[in-house]
């Protein structure tokens, strides 16, 4: 029947052109959304710095009297974290962020091992709440570089990575923490 | 075959594209192995007697009922080589404790080789029950009935002490399911769409063999079976662009379709055969759904609570 040829054009041409319209817009579409998704993964990571930074004074008022020869270690954790509140750019955050972290997780340490101080309900309370802050923070960093993860893939597989190419979306970089950083609880951190 | 029917086929596809999407975003998180949910006391190392867990199943089920709020105990044999909080935050991720958007789930996560529990807080309810306070009801109420060997009246402890510091916490605001997407409303608008390429493809075979359109005809039908099939295996396609299966179901489902039409009788054929290859290829997106227990509303949690050790 000579309908059916014309048929199978029809059938053909349909399906080519749903496929490349389709792909393109949702493609289009997942670029976006897991681009936008990385910003608010980021702001994720930002609310859990500031909360950090807000309870760090509690705890160095809380302790400061008990550790006299750790003046050194206290006014470093105080320029750090004048450093994180002057830092602009996210690199500048991150890399302020990671010093605050190091010079923290030595006092929290130190707090740790100090058994007259932890019977202190102030400074066990405080340190639970720090804990709790730097496991959100390796959290959300964590999903921060699963969702670049994700876009990273769909920027660079095959066909979505010509679709990303037309409209320019580039790889985006994975956060890297600061030595020893990863770890979620502040007595296993490796103090140098 | 009733408009109707037509309507239920386009919806059958649409739902198999729906199952290929979730899959997708699904990220193969890690090697971590969690079994699923039997309720919300969940025993994996037999550490309780039979008795408390059936009564704090009830009680946490009632406490849902009434609160939405949901609370679980899991035990579990070993760290799976993380650390606690790893396991927590992963754990609690996967099941989805707490309503979604409420995020007002509480996973009491107890590894007894280890001697070490944490108190996991979703999202929701960091503002009731601050990290300060689940190490206080870890520390004070939970282990130390662990360390003199009463594991019973450590976990009722703490689950009536959660119970207590939650149940104030009102989220029935935030449970209303206003969860239209963008993506659906895309996916319905390409369901429309395939709907009138498929119409039209049936609409021209009928022509072509002069009869009207929705005659109870063997063949026209088989060719409005086979233009579904393949407006079937788009709609997996597109929902889940970069899914492999997906392209399987574009592939097997275009191939039956052209040798469906490729054999000439088309009167004779049943059109349905060549929908196979689509259907079957989106199975893979089904499956999961745990047992007995209803399962949890998909909560998440962000690392918040705390860990304390015996």
């Amino acid at each position: 029947m000579a309908g059916q040829k014309s048929m199978i054009k029809w059938v053909i041409i349909g399906a080519v052109v749903l496929i490349l319209v389709g792909g393109t817009w949702s493609t289009y579409n997942k670029l976006v959304t897991s681009n936008e998704s990385i910003d608010g993964q980021w702001a994720q990571v930002q609310a859990q710095y500031q909360r950090r930074v807000d309870l760090i004074p509690g705890l160095v008022n809380a302790t400061r009297g008990f550790f006299k020869q750790e003046q050194a270690l206290y006014e470093k954790i105080t320029q750090a974290r004048a450093a994180y509140g002057s830092a602009k750019t996210p690199a500048e955050q991150v890399s302020t962020a990671n010093v605050l972290e190091s010079n923290l997780s030595r006092l929290l340490l130190i707090v740790e091992s100090n058994p007259e101080i932890k019977s202190n309900q102030v400074v066990t309370n405080l340190m639970a709440e720090l804990a709790g802050t730097e496991n959100r923070i390796s959290v959300e960093r964590m999903r921060f570089n699963d969702s670049v993860r994700v876009y990273n893939v769909i920027v660079k597989r095959f066909p979505s990575n010509i679709i990303a190419n037309i409209f320019s979306f580039d790889a985006r970089e994975f956060f890297q923490a600061a030595e020893g950083a990863d770890k979620a609880v502040p007595v296993n951190l490796d103090v140098n | 075959m009733s408009i109707v029917a037509y309507l239920k086929r386009i919806a059958i596809g649409a739902v198999l594209g729906l199952a290929l999407v979730s899959p997708s975003f699904a990220l193969a998180q890690s090697e971590l192995v969690f079994p699923q949910p039997v309720g919300y006391v969940n025993d994996f190392a037999n550490f309780l007697r039979s008795e408390t867990e059936g009564m704090l199943n009830a009680k946490l089920e009632a406490f849902q009922m009434e609160t939405g709020h949901e609370i679980s105990v899991v035990i579990t044999d070993s760290l799976q080589g993380t650390t606690i909080e790893d396991l927590a935050v992963r754990w609690f991720e996967r099941w989805g404790i707490g309503k979604e958007r409420a995020d007002n789930g509480i996973l009491m996560l107890i590894v007894p080789s280890e001697r070490v529990m944490r108190i996991e807080v979703g999202y929701g309810l960091e503002g009731a029950v601050p990290d300060s306070i689940t190490q206080q009801v870890g520390d004070m109420l939970v282990t130390p009935k662990f360390r003199v060997d009463d594991p019973d009246a450590g976990v009722i402890a703490g689950v009536d002490a959660l119970i207590k510091l939650t149940q104030g916490e009102d989220v029935s605001a935030l449970l209303n399911p206003n969860a239209n997407s963008e993506s659906q409303m895309g996916l319905v608008f390409f369901v429309i769409m395939i709907f009138v390429f498929a119409w039209i493809v049936y609409d021209r075979i009928a022509m072509a063999q002069k009869i009207q359109p929705f005659m109870r005809n063997q063949g026209t039908r088989g060719v409005f079976v086979g233009a579904l099939s393949v407006a079937g295996g788009f709609v997996a396609g597109l929902a889940g662009f970069l899914h492999p299966l997906a392209w399987a179901g574009i592939f097997a489902a275009t191939v039956g379709a052209l040798i469906f039409y490729l054999t000439k009788d088309a009167g004779k054929h049943r059109g349905g055969g060549s929908s196979g290859g689509g259907w079957y290829s989106s199975g893979g997106g089904f499956g999961g759904g745990g047992g007995g227990f209803g399962g949890f509303g998909g909560g998440s949690s962000g690392g918040g609570g705390s860990t304390s050790r015996w």
